[in-house]
C-alpha cells in the first residue's frame, strides 16, 4: 500500500502541465461536447489524429493514455460487436455460417471451463479473453459435422462495420481527452480549479470553498482508509478470518467485520480532524487568503480560444 | 518446532526494479516454548513487518520460513488458508481499535476460537477464561468493545489473541500509548504466561527498560537485517558501541550504575546481571 497513487497523474513540465486548470477543465468540457457533434468516422479519426497529436506534444505516454482506457474496454468491445452483429444496412461485406452442431457445442463447453480454469492462474487475463472468443469463433465455423442442429449466417455489413467503429473510436477520443486532464493535472490542482468555477453559485448559496475543501479532506484520506483496511484485514485474518472461502452468510459476516471499525475509526477521526481544524482558527464559511492562487496567462487565453474554435468547427461541420 | 527463518528475504514490491528490501537474510531459530523474546531498532527497521511474517500475513519473497514445521507460501487454492499456521502464533497489533468489531466484548474474544472450528459452547468458555487472565471485569462483558477505554480495548484485543491458545505470543507495542497501572498488568501477564504457562512472548517494544527488566533474548534490528541476537546483559555491558550505532537508549538501571561509576568509588560486580533499580539498591547494600 506503500505505492498507492491517487488520480493518475504523472509529473511533467511540458506546456500542458503550465495550462491553468480552471481552463483545463473547460477546454476539456468544450473538446467533449464538440466530439459529439462529429458524424463520420473520418471526422472522428481526425479528432483521434488531433489528440494523439496534443498527447505526444505534450511529452505524455501514450502507454499511459491507452491504460486510462482499460475500465471502457469491455464496454466498447461490446458496444463493438453489437453493431456488427444488429447493424445490418448497406453491403455485405464478409459472410460465414455458424454452425450449432453436438461437437461445437461441447467445445464452446469445454473452452468455457478451460477459461474459468486458466482465470485464476494467469496475469494477462484480457489476453486470455480474447484468445477465448477467438476460439469460440473458430469452433463455430470450423468444426463440420452432419448433425448440424441451427446454422447462423452472420453477415457483416460496410455500414454496420463504420457505425460500430465509428462508435467504438467516439469512445476512445473522449476517454483520451479525460485522461489528457487526469494524467497532467494534480487531484489537488482540479479541486482548486472547480473552486474558482463553481464561485458564481455563491448566489444559490453555495460556497465552492467549502465544497473544494470537502472534496480535497475526502481525496486526502482514501489512502488512509485503504491502509486501515488492509491492516483490520490482517489484524481478523490473523485470529482465523478467512477473507477467500465460505458461503455468501460467511462473507457478509466478514465483510460486517470489516465495516465496523472502519467506520468507527472513520467517525472518531473525521471528530478529531474537525476540532484541529477548528484549533487552528478554521471558522466554516469565513473568507480566508490563499497559499495557490491561480493567475491567468496569456497562454490560457489562447488554450481556451483555441477550444472554443474546435467546438465551433465541429458545429459547422453538423450543421453544414 | 516453534519458528525457523532460513535466508529469507521479504519485499513490498518484489517486482519493481532496484526495489527495497524490508528484510534482509534474515536467519531465525525461536523455540515455541520459554521464550522471552524483545524485538527493538528504530522505526522502520523492519520489526514489524518481522512479526507480521511469523503469523504468514506477509510471504517471504525468497528463503524459507517455517512456523511448526509448516512452510510459509504464497496458497493457491480457495479452500487453503494460513489457520493451521496463525493457530500456533498470536499477533496483538499495535491498534487495538484494528481488531475489535464485534457487538459485546464477550463475542469479540469468542470471534477466534469459533473461526477454529471450536463450539460455541467451548468457545465461551475459552473466551471468558481469557479475559479473566487479563482481569477484564464481568460486567465489561456484555458492552460494546467500542466504549472502553484505550487500555480496556488493548486489555480486550489480547484477550482476542489469548483465546486463540498460540504457543507463541507476538506483541507489538504493547504499552505504546497506555496507563501504568494496565501497563503494569501487561507486563505482569506477560511474565505469566511464559514463567507458568510456558508459552514463547515476543514484545516489539521501545521501552529499554521492559527489554531489561523481561526480555531473556533481544533481537536487534536495522535497516531489514538481524544487527545483534542475544541476551540483554550481553547487548547492554559487553556491547555498548551497537547500542550506540542504533541510537538505542540505555535501561534506566545502565543509565545509574554509568553514573554511580563516574561521580563515586563505588564498584560493581560485572558478573551480576541487573535488571531494574531494586537489584542496585541490593547491590549497594551489599557493598
Amino acid at each position: 500500500m506503500n505505492n498507492f497513487v491517487l488520480g493518475q497523474y504523472v509529473p511533467g513540465n511540458s506546456y500542458i502541465y503550465r495550462i491553468d486548470p480552471r481552463v483545463k477543465i473547460i477546454s476539456t468540457i468544450l473538446l467533449m461536447i464538440s466530439i459529439f457533434f462529429l458524424t463520420s468516422i473520418y471526422e472522428i479519426l481526425g479528432a483521434l489524429l488531433l489528440i494523439l497529436i496534443i498527447l505526444i506534444s505534450a511529452r505524455i505516454s501514450i502507454i499511459k493514455a491507452v491504460r486510462g482506457l482499460k475500465p471502457l474496454l469491455i464496454l466498447s468491445i461490446f458496444v463493438f460487436f453489437f453493431q456488427i452483429f444488429f447493424n445490418q444496412v448497406g453491403q455485405v461485406v464478409y459472410s460465414v455460417n455458424l454452425n450449432f452442431s453436438l461437437l461445437s457445442i461441447i467445445a464452446i463447453i469445454s473452452l468455457t471451463v478451460l477459461f474459468i480454469i486458466i482465470r485464476k492462474y494467469i496475469n494477462f487475463k484480457f489476453l486470455l479473453f480474447l484468445v477465448y472468443l477467438g476460439s469460440l469463433y473458430a469452433s463455430l465455423v470450423y468444426i463440420k459435422t452432419t448433425d448440424v442442429y441451427y446454422t447462423y449466417v452472420l453477415n457483416i455489413f460496410d455500414k454496420g462495420l463504420e457505425t460500430s467503429s465509428f462508435v467504438f473510436f467516439r469512445l476512445v477520443t473522449m476517454v483520451f481527452i479525460a485522461t489528457l486532464l487526469t494524467l497532467s493535472t494534480k487531484p489537488a490542482d482540479i479541486t482548486l480549479g472547480f473552486e474558482y468555477l463553481l464561485r458564481p453559485l455563491k448566489i444559490f448559496k453555495l460556497n465552492s470553498e467549502e465544497f473544494a475543501l470537502i472534496i480535497s479532506i475526502a481525496l486526502r484520506y482514501i489512502p488512509t482508509i485503504l491502509d486501515e483496511a488492509l491492516k483490520i484485514m490482517d489484524a481478523q485474518a490473523s485470529r482465523g478470518a478467512d477473507f477467500k472461502g465460505g458461503n455468501v452468510f460467511k462473507k457478509i459476516r466478514i465483510i460486517v467485520s470489516l465495516l465496523v471499525p472502519m467506520f468507527v475509526l472513520s467517525f472518531e477521526r473525521s471528530d478529531q480532524l474537525a476540532d484541529a481544524m477548528l484549533s487552528r482558527n478554521y471558522v466554516p464559511g469565513k473568507a480566508k487568503t490563499k497559499y495557490h492562487i491561480l493567475k491567468w496567462k496569456t497562454f490560457d487565453t489562447i488554450v481556451l480560444i483555441m477550444s472554443f474554435i474546435i467546438l465551433g468547427g465541429s458545429i459547422c461541420l453538423f450543421v453544414l | 518446532m516453534g519458528i525457523s527463518l532460513k535466508e529469507v528475504n521479504f519485499s513490498y514490491n518484489p517486482k519493481r526494479k532496484g526495489t527495497k528490501y524490508a528484510l534482509k537474510d534474515i536467519n531465525l531459530e525461536i523455540s515455541p516454548s520459554d521464550e522471552f523474546i524483545a524485538i527493538i531498532g528504530e522505526t522502520g527497521s523492519g520489526k514489524s513487518t518481522l512479526a507480521s511474517l511469523f503469523n504468514a500475513l506477509k510471504i517471504p519473497t525468497s528463503g524459507e520460513a517455517y512456523v511448526s514445521g509448516i512452510k510459509i507460501k504464497k496458497v493457491r487454492k480457495r479452500r487453503e488458508n494460513y489457520n493451521k499456521i496463525r493457530k500456533h502464533v498470536g499477533l496483538v497489533f499495535q491498534m487495538s481499535d484494528y481488531q475489535l468489531f464485534e457487538e459485546t466484548v464477550l463475542k469479540d474474544v469468542m470471534f477466534a476460537p469459533l473461526n477454529f472450528k471450536k463450539t460455541k459452547e467451548e468457545a465461551l468458555k475459552i473466551a471468558k477464561s481469557s479475559l479473566e487472565l487479563v482481569e477484564i471485569d464481568e460486567s465489561l462483558f456484555g458492552v460494546s468493545p467500542f466504549t472502553l477505554s484505550g487500555g480496556e480495548k488493548k486489555l480486550v484485543s489480547i484477550a482476542g489473541i489469548l483465546a486463540m491458545e498460540p504457543d507463541i505470543l507476538i506483541f507489538d507495542e504493547p504499552t505504546a500509548g497506555i496507563d501504568p497501572s494496565t501497563k503494569k498488568k501487561l507486563l505482569k501477564l506477560f511474565r505469566s504466561l511464559n514463567e507458568i504457562k510456558h508459552k514463547s512472548v515476543i514484545l516489539i517494544t521501545h521501552d529499554m527498560n521492559i527489554v531489561n527488566e523481561y526480555a531473556k533474548r533481544v533481537i536487534l534490528m536495522k535497516d531489514g537485517t538481524i544487527s545483534f541476537d542475544s541476551s540483554p546483559y550481553d547487548l547492554f555491558v559487553n556491547n555498548r558501541k551497537i547500542v550506540k550505532d542504533a541510537n538505542i537508549d540505555l535501561p534506566d538501571s545502565y543509565k545509574i550504575i554509568d553514573l554511580l561509576k563516574e561521580k563515586t568509588s563505588v564498584r560493581f560486580n560485572e558478573n551480576i546481571k541487573i535488571k531494574n533499580l531494586g537489584n542496585i539498591v541490593e547491590e549497594l547494600i551489599n557493598e
